[in-house]
């Protein structure tokens, strides 16, 4: 019998406001913002962000909305200028834009993620619900694997429909912008953007990121199943001290720019690179072997350590 | 059939504090079986071992398994309620359902439904909704529906009023028992289960100080009312307790014939919990 799909939706039962509820708001605030936009008329088209133009000054944004200002708002001024500019410039601009609409969300996922493997194993056994979870004939192999699942693939991919859903709002809000223009739809906006293959490329990052960032999630994980009490300090603290002591005794900080490495995406997320080229160059490198080798150690150890616990 | 749990020795340490100390004892198949002691005996750490959520040293077999290894194996055929409270409050009764229905693979949803439908708990309810008591009968109504070979409940009717305690022994008995399963019972309350058992555990600071069939109990300890001229003669055969009663002394005397007792005065059985006084005192 596969326990996973159960063990998922348990999940899901605990954080129902962090897994589903959060990202839906969060996606239908930022759409309600497009909305207003889109509706919202001539106005003041600068002061609405969607960093289309981020690569202008303000002076040139401004003369430039002047200039091309006509009616329907922030995203007609936007699709003509991006039909003012040559194919890859279009690309990067399309692309940077569209990142922009996602970075609130991943920005979300990560700290949800955090804190979600920060608790995972550690309020069960402060309320004392660790003697029913392990009254299941469910092993601790599959408890922890259920958990790592939960949130490096399916919380992500969540998420990822919440930035899906903004992206294809904004492309759809562009083409009803360029509504009554001469600006072909498909040239200027759907084609450059490429939005579903930019969608599988989120969705493998996520996933990569998730590999690369394993002995993060995996020391977090464990430490939720070791600490007593305030896991987020020792999740926090002992890397830091880690950090402190190497700096102190061998004058280096390699194993802290490791460390930070591989907590934060910062390889992966650049902006005026496309995400496939950040991928490539990661996914089969020395690093990415360093990093799943400390994670499995780490997942081990968070799985020897809910064999062992106990309410606290 | 061989025992359904077989305890050899079994000694665990907090520290300096010996919780356990080289216990033994076995439980029957169909047998219900009462572990009684007095609070921080050793009786939830007993338990705990059994279900493999306790290192110990020792050695253990709980139906072939040894729990250290293989809870979750050995949780296949054992299910366990702890007292109140640990099912966690953010769950709903209907997932609650769901999951056990998802995980265990003898669980019989239509009787868990059944009977959480002679209770007031509604499925859509979360558990911080309910009641201690409601708590409890969830609990019970998930577990009474999975078909195990092994029921361990710790204490399961601390804080509930009588009403429920009551009730819950009655469910457990007329629904649940069948000489198929066997249960083990840890409590300190002895009166509330005492007509409930066939086989009786005291602990006591660590250790079995009785281990007895409930069928043997009237043969092996035998309470007389000794009169004040008798007394001297009765405490000469070392009674392992005596108490002062309307004047006269009721002793409980462990392995003395009846015949030769009974010149002292009218013989009994001693109820559980006099002799559970008189052996936790003995020790």
């Amino acid at each position: 019998m596969n326990q996973l799909p159960v063990l998922i939706k348990r999940e899901f039962w605990e954080h129902r406001s962090t897994f589903l509820i959060l990202p839906a708001i969060t996606t239908g605030f930022f759409l309600f913002i497009m909305l207003f936009a889109l509706i919202a008329g001539t106005t003041d088209a600068i002061n609405v962000t969607i960093d289309i133009d981020m690569e202008m000054s303000s002076d040139e944004q401004i003369a430039f909305a002047e200039e091309h200002m006509i009616t329907g708002g922030v995203f007609t001024y936007a699709s003509q200028r991006l039909d003012s500019v040559n194919r890859p410039t279009k690309e990067r601009y399309l692309r940077s834009g569209l990142q922009g609409l996602a970075a609130p969300l991943l920005c979300i996922l990560w700290l949800v993620v955090f804190f979600y493997l920060l608790g995972a194993l550690y309020e069960e056994r402060r309320d004392r619900s660790i003697l029913f979870w392990k009254s299941m004939p469910v092993s601790d192999v599959m408890t922890v694997a259920s958990k790592l699942v939960t949130a490096l693939l399916v919380v992500p991919l969540v998420y990822l429909v919440g930035i899906a859903t903004l992206q294809l709002a904004a492309l759809i809000f562009l083409s009803i912008g360029s509504v009554g223009t001469d600006i072909s739809m498909w040239d200027t906006i759907w084609a450059p953007a490429s939005i579903f293959v930019s969608w599988l490329q989120y969705a493998g990052l996520l996933l990569l990121y998730g590999l690369w960032a394993l002995p993060f999630f995996a020391w977090v994980l464990a430490v939720s199943a070791y600490a007593k009490s305030v896991p987020l300090v020792w999740a926090v603290g002992l890397p830091f001290g880690l950090g402190i002591v190497e700096a102190i005794f061998t004058g280096q900080s390699r194993v802290a720019i490791w460390m930070q490495d591989h907590t934060f995406a910062v390889r992966f997320i650049n902006k005026h690179e496309p995400i496939a080229e950040a991928v490539q160059a990661n996914v089969f490198s020395l690093q990415m072997g360093s990093a799943l080798l400390v994670g499995g150690v780490l997942i081990f150890l968070a799985i020897w350590l809910r064999s062992k616990a106990d309410e606290i | 059939m061989s025992d359904i749990v077989e305890v050899r020795g079994v000694s665990k340490r907090y520290g300096d504090f010996a919780a356990l100390n080289n216990v033994s004892f076995d439980i029957e198949p169909g047998s219900i079986v009462g572990l009684i002691g007095p609070n921080g005996a050793g009786k939830t750490t007993t338990l705990k071992a059994i279900l493999g959520l306790t290192d110990f040293d020792g050695e253990m077999s709980v139906l072939g398994t040894d729990p250290r290894h293989g809870r979750h194996k050995v949780m296949e055929r054992v299910c366990f309620i702890a007292d109140v409270g640990v099912l966690p409050r953010w769950l709903r009764v209907a997932d609650a359902i769901d999951y056990v229905e998802g995980l265990h693979p003898k669980f019989n949803r239509q009787r868990a439904e059944a009977m959480l439908a002679e209770t007031k708990i509604s499925t859509r309810q979360k558990v911080k909704q309910l009641s201690k008591g409601m708590v409890t009968q969830l609990h019970l109504a998930l577990v009474m529906a999975i078909e195990v070979d092994l029921l361990v409940l710790d204490e399961p009717t601390l804080g509930l009023d009588i009403l429920y305690r009551k009730a819950f022994y009655e469910r457990l008995l007329n629904d649940y028992f069948d000489h198929e399963t066997s249960i083990i019972i840890s409590t300190h309350q002895v009166e509330e289960i005492e007509s409930l058992l066939t086989h009786l555990l005291f602990i006591n600071e660590g250790s079995i100080v009785l281990d007895c069939r409930m069928d043997e109990l009237d043969e092996i300890y035998v309470e007389v009312l000794v009169p004040p001229d008798a007394w001297k003669e009765a405490q000469a055969l070392v009674p392992i307790h005596s108490r002062d009663l309307l004047g006269q002394k009721a002793m409980i005397f462990e392995n003395i014939p009846k015949q030769e007792l009974s010149r002292f005065g009218e013989i009994h059985a001693p109820s559980v919990a006099d002799l559970f006084v008189a052996k936790m005192q003995t020790e």
